[in-house]
């Protein structure tokens, strides 16, 4: 006398059970190029001019800045941390660069220093979270607050430096790479990624972060030293935030020290939507390009709405949680029993 | 003597409990019975039309190797899972168990194989965790208390400090915690998953006593383990499973734990692995010198040559554990030194001190950790990384990883493991005996010449032990030292060369070759060496 | 002397030692500097100041005890909508009267909170995107219903900027005493232990029979009535609308759990001690600013003590681990 207690018919629910794995399998990339393609196609049928040359230019050009910071951001996610001194370390590397520029030093030294700041700073972050086991979270927000107030200090918090002038023409969404129709700092993101990929695939420390971001105990039993990939992460982070900041002065024009702000949230946002799990371990860089870019035409999108910057703020943030709903899921408490 | 005599011997043979019998016999309702249970995941069959009644009084083991589907029943069981298809009824009415929480409230409790516990919260909170109440008045909170010290002695027979946060404890006893707070539910159906494989015998058989006692009231239990002698000592009752189907039911006295292992397996598999003579032991490759584990212990010396198996044993917590954490240079003894022989390139008669965990991977100390899930692997991360990542530079070449590298050379370390690469990526789907394989071979890229291993077939079922216990010996025959701990009386008795038995934080008692007997082995766990000497 | 070692003992395993220090340092420095800071004439302005502050540090207590990444980086908007809300559309639908509008306000904190529990506990989204969301949602929404600060609070809130006994029992205390409260019953009934445990090992909760995801809920929705509260009080600091100011206080209340010596991952922590940790932070400011400090130099101290005081934290607790292992053993 077997009672049959499911009473959802086999079919629908083999296709019950066969959509996680039709997610997972999407999960692992592809879903993520569909978004910036669909919310494309969403945009281009909503917004006029939303897919002409010269928006999808500037859209690119926007999305580089945001995507230089995500890079940073994706390696401090990695390790399962979370990096709130990127808006700082912007606004560090544009007033910097742009006071510097101003006084008239040639911009590769400019550009080193900026790095080699971003980088101490980070690796202080990584240090100081892996000797004491501290929160990324709390340790990132004060160094960021540290960093963000020198700054003001430095530069009586008014507007100071001139951006050079070669940046200008660097970013500006007009201009083109020799025979590729897209300003140079497009390319440059593009190609920092794509480095950034073979760090992550192809060498020890870029395999030793996801390890370390999986499982710490582990990874310091398999000879992955925390302190040295969590400096290296989170150098990484603050290199890239500095440079990000120093190329937006080619916007800025001169230095500005909020420059950054809205990128603490825009730059892990652009992690999550590229769907790198903040819990570690899992994710990659180029998802993160794809992530900044669907960011980029998301909010494009609703100013093209002619929503005001507010309610534009609003739909964002509902989007953000929509999107996550696609890949960015937990696993339940049940299946980890 | 056969096997399961001696096994019945080591344990201390304990009278079947006539009541409990009569008991079962008498009531023919079960309080559980499950029929036709079946679950999918994609396309596995993890259980297939699982059928078993648990009377009351009546404790029956359920046996099968892993993956062959226990551990889906009892998740069904416990309301972790729902089925696809059978009927769960309880005290015979047909009841659907959505969550963890509705099975407890129709009396199935559950002791999960993995210790389930807030290591934050006190002892006293875990004990209660998920007793709803209306008010944690005063009063009730010493009443909870009350209940729970008393529930905690009847087992464990000590009193302990409940405020102390469980994080704190020993393993064993945060096996305890989760024991007794299954206990203070007053079970109808107490099911235990793996829930001795952390308990020292001494505790065990408390386990065992107290489970009969409530089986007397009318307690079922459905009991789960991997080692033949704890399920003969308290099962009546056997339900094998093979491949997600129960292949098998039989009656105590129907089967002795041979037959049983046929049953589980499909086939005849050797009772133990055998042991070679000392003769093949090399030149030593550790050396104790002097060494205290804790303050005011005993100093103690002892030797672990090149070909040998050597095994750690005694009771949960008696320094077993520290001592192998110290050869891996994860901790250092309290005085005294650790020498270990050289690495290759280094001359053999120039052991050197191990005082860091790196220096010793150096040496060639490689360590195999007792928690895989915390400190083995990670699992949401392919096989291939969680094989590569200690000797992943080995495959660069200017920097740049070479995976093709990579891949041969596990294929090669997985041979000599005996692991077949199958289509699973992910580490975290293969079997907790598959995991420790590749954890093994993790390592053998090293050159190892020391291998420490620390319970590595806790949770492996018997085929896999069996063929891990084969990787061990051609490991130390190739001429590693293998130092294992092990709480399995059947694995010491029958893997290791000697085995070194600790009470008290200090060596207690070396026993050699055919001296390994399950009763030398529990009287020098107990301490007593008067018979362990006589061995020696 | 065991009684004396173990008292010793106590306070050296409390979580709170570091805050509590830090607050008795710089209330000694407050009180040389500025010798007035408590007189009945200026503790009511300064308790105005400080209540927000830390009600907001209340607030992110129970999201993030209860584990797996819980944070509620939405309680600053949140406040912020509370204030425009009360200000922008209750007072001028005459709908200002204390009965109707402070549970209308306490239901926004708790329906906001719900909503976030929801998508984290039955969603299954991570704690921080969640909020996150809800931080730009709040924010956003908060400027299309008032663009610019404006307007006036009603009766009872004016009320409560003033003080009993001659200044020495500022009313906006009530406001922290209801928080207290209601953490308290919550206490009572077992749900904060619930909330601990869930934070600890939510495995183990939901084994046990705890309905994991009611009790996610349950914290941020708590985390949301409190921030309710803290919205009043920054109604009754500033005494009109303001659209802006809310979100600042999202990171003050993070670093203010954390200087209170809560651990982010969950699992254990105390509501005294973030509520330390706002004030301790908030005497910083009132420390440089009495010392006529330029005000740029508050984002470096704040950024520096906040490090310094983490670190003794974790450096107080690995000593106390090492101990409990030697002990143990």
């Amino acid at each position: 006398m077997s009672v049959n207690t499911a009473v959802i018919p086999p079919r629908v629910r083999n296709l019950i059970e066969f959509s996680p794995r039709v997610l997972g399998a999407l999960t692992s990339g592809p879903i993520q190029v569909v978004s910036v393609i669909l919310v494309f196609l969403v945009g281009a049928a909503a917004v006029p001019g939303f897919a002409e040359p010269y928006s999808v230019k500037a859209m690119l050009v926007i999305a580089s800045f945001l995507g230089i910071a995500a890079l940073g951001q994706t390696f401090v996610v990695l390790i399962g941390g979370i990096d709130l001194s990127v808006p700082a370390l912007i606004g560090a590397g544009n007033v910097i660069g742009a006071r510097l520029s101003g006084e008239g030093m040639n911009s590769v030294e400019v550009i080193a220093i900026l790095l080699l700041v971003g980088l101490l700073v980070g690796a202080v972050n990584g240090l100081v979270t892996s000797a004491w086991h501290l929160p990324p979270l709390v340790v990132t927000l004060a160094t960021g607050s540290v960093v963000g107030g020198a700054i003001l200090i430095w530069t009586n918090a008014t507007l100071s430096g001139k951006a050079p002038t070669w940046l200008t023409q660097f970013t500006s969404a007009a201009s083109s790479t020799g025979p590729l129709p897209v300003a140079p700092v497009v390319v440059l993101w593009l190609a920092l990624a794509v480095v950034a990929q073979v760090f992550i695939r192809r060498s020890r420390p870029g395999r030793q972060i996801f390890m370390l971001g999986a499982n710490r105990p582990a990874a310091e039993l398999m000879l992955v030293s925390e302190r040295a990939i969590s400096a290296v992460c989170f150098g990484l982070s603050g290199a890239l935030a500095g440079l990000a900041g120093f190329l937006l002065t080619g916007f800025t024009g001169a230095g500005l020290f909020t420059v950054g702000d809205p990128y603490l949230f825009q730059s892990i946002a652009a992690v999550v939507i590229g769907g790198t799990s903040l819990l570690g371990g899992r994710g990659g860089v180029i998802r993160s390009v794809l992530g900044s870019l669907t960011l980029v035409e998301l909010t494009t999108l609703l100013v093209g709405q002619s929503l005001s910057s507010a309610a534009q703020q609003a739909v964002l943030g509902a989007v953000i949680v929509c999107v996550t709903v696609l890949y960015g899921r937990d696993r339940s408490v049940r299946d980890r029993i | 003597m056969t096997n399961s005599e001696m096994q019945d011997a080591a344990i201390g043979a304990v009278e079947p409990g006539v009541a409990r019998t009569a008991l079962a016999s008498l009531t023919s309702k079960a309080i559980v019975e499950a029929r036709g249970l079946s679950k999918r995941f994609g396309a596995t069959r993890a259980l297939v039309d699982g059928s078993l009644s648990v009377a009351p009084g009546e404790v029956v083991a359920l046996l099968g190797e892993n993956g062959s589907g226990k551990s889906t029943l009892v998740k069904v069981l416990s309301g972790v899972l729902s089925p696809d298809q059978g009927t769960i009824l309880v005290d015979g009415t047909a009841v659907r168990l959505r969550s963890p929480r509705a099975a407890l409230a129709a009396g199935i409790v559950t002791v999960f194989q993995e210790i389930l516990a807030a290591r934050d919260r006190s002892l006293l909170d875990n004990l209660w965790l998920g007793h709803g109440s209306p008010v944690l008045s005063r009063p009730a909170v010493a009443r909870r208390r009350q209940l729970a010290t008393e529930a905690w002695r009847r087992l464990a027979g000590h009193d302990v400090d409940l405020d102390r946060p469980l994080g704190e404890l020993t393993l064993m006893q945060q096996q305890i915690c989760v024991v007794v707070r299954a206990m203070l539910r007053n079970p109808k159906l107490l099911i235990l998953d793996e829930s001795t494989s952390t308990l020292d015998v001494e505790l065990r058989d408390r386990l065992f006593d107290e489970v009969r006692r409530r089986a007397v009231d009318g307690m079922g239990c459905l009991f789960i383990s991997h080692r033949m002698d704890e399920v003969m000592a308290i099962a009546d009752q056997f339900v094998a499973m093979r491949t997600g189907q129960v292949v098998g039911i039989r009656r105590r006295g129907e089967a002795d734990a041979r037959d049983l292992i046929r049953l589980i397996s499909g086939r005849d598999v050797e009772a133990g692995a055998r042991r070679t003579g000392t003769a093949t032991r090399g030149p030593a490759a550790i050396r104790l010198d002097a060494v205290t584990l804790r303050p005011s212990t005993r100093p103690f010396a002892a030797t672990v040559c090149r070909g040998e198996i050597v095994g750690l044993a005694g009771l949960e917590g008696h320094g077993q554990d520290e001592l192998i954490r110290c050869l891996a240079g994860l901790q250092t003894p309290h005085s005294g030194e650790v020498y270990v022989a050289g690495a290759k390139g280094h001359a053999d008669d120039d052991p050197a001190p191990v005082t860091t965990y790196r220096g010793g991977v150096a040496r060639g100390v490689v360590y195999v950790p007792r928690d895989r899930k915390v400190e083995g692997m990670a699992d949401v991360l392919p096989i291939i990384d969680n094989y590569s990542m200690p000797t992943l530079g080995r495959d660069s070449v200017a920097g740049v990883l070479r995976p093709r590298r990579t891949k041969s050379r596990f294929q090669r370390d997985a041979r000599t493991v005996n692991f077949t690469p199958g289509r699973q990526d992910s580490i975290g789907r293969l079997s907790g005996g598959n995991q420790q394989k590749v954890i093994i071979a993790r390592w053998l890229a090293a050159e190892p010449r020391v291998i420490l291993l620390n319970d590595p077939t806790r949770g492996v079922d018997l085929k896999t032990k069996h063929e891990l216990y084969e990787v061990f010996r051609g490991l130390a025959d190739a001429g590693a030292a293998v130092v294992m701990l092990s709480s399995e009386v059947d694995e010491l008795v029958h893997l290791m060369d000697r085995v070194l038995v600790f009470h008290d934080g200090s060596l207690s008692a070396e026993l050699a070759g055919d001296d390994v007997t399950p009763e030398s082995l529990v009287s020098a766990y107990f301490g007593t060496p008067a018979i362990a000497a006589g061995g020696n | 002397m065991p009684d004396l070692t173990h008292a010793v003992a106590t306070v050296r395993r409390s979580p709170l030692t570091v805050v509590l220090a830090l607050v008795v340092l710089l209330l000694a420095v407050n009180l040389v500097l500025s010798p007035t800071m408590l007189s009945g004439h200026q503790l009511p302005n300064t308790i105005n100041l400080l209540v927000p502050s830390v009600l907001v540090a209340m607030a992110s207590v129970p999201a993030v005890m209860s584990g797996r990444g819980g944070i509620d980086l939405s309680v600053g908007p949140l406040l912020g909508f509370v204030n425009v809300v009360l200000v922008g559309v209750l007072v001028p639908h005459s709908l200002g009267s204390v009965w109707l509008s402070l549970p209308l306000l306490l239901a926004i904190g708790a329906a906001t909170g719900l909503i976030n529990g929801i998508a984290i506990a039955y969603g299954r989204l991570q704690p921080v995107v969640v909020t996150l969301g809800s931080y730009l949602v709040l924010s956003g929404l908060a400027l299309v219903v008032m663009p610019q600060p404006v307007g006036v609070v009603p009766n009872w809130v004016t009320y409560l900027s003033g003080a009993w006994l001659g200044g020495y029992l500022p009313r906006s205390l009530l406001l922290v005493l209801g928080a207290l409260v209601l953490w308290r019953a919550l206490h009572y009934r077992g749900a904060v232990g619930t909330i601990l445990a869930t934070g600890s090992d939510d495995r183990a909760a939901f084994t046990s029979g705890v309905r994991v995801s009611r009790v996610l809920c349950l914290a941020y929705a708590s985390g949301g009535v409190i921030a309710a509260l803290a919205g009043i009080g920054l109604s009754v600091l500033i005494g009109s609308g303001d659209p802006s100011v809310g979100k600042q206080y999202t990171l003050a209340a993070v670093a203010a759990v954390a200087l209170g010596g809560n651990p982010l991952v969950g699992g254990r922590g105390t509501m005294v001690g973030p509520m330390l940790g706002a004030g301790s932070l908030f005497l910083i400011q009132t420390m440089l600013s009495s010392l006529k400090v330029s005000s740029l130099w508050i984002q470096v101290v704040y950024g520096a003590v906040l490090l310094a005081a983490v670190c003794a934290n974790a450096t107080l607790a690995s000593r106390l681990t090492s101990r409990a292992k030697v002990g143990l053993a």
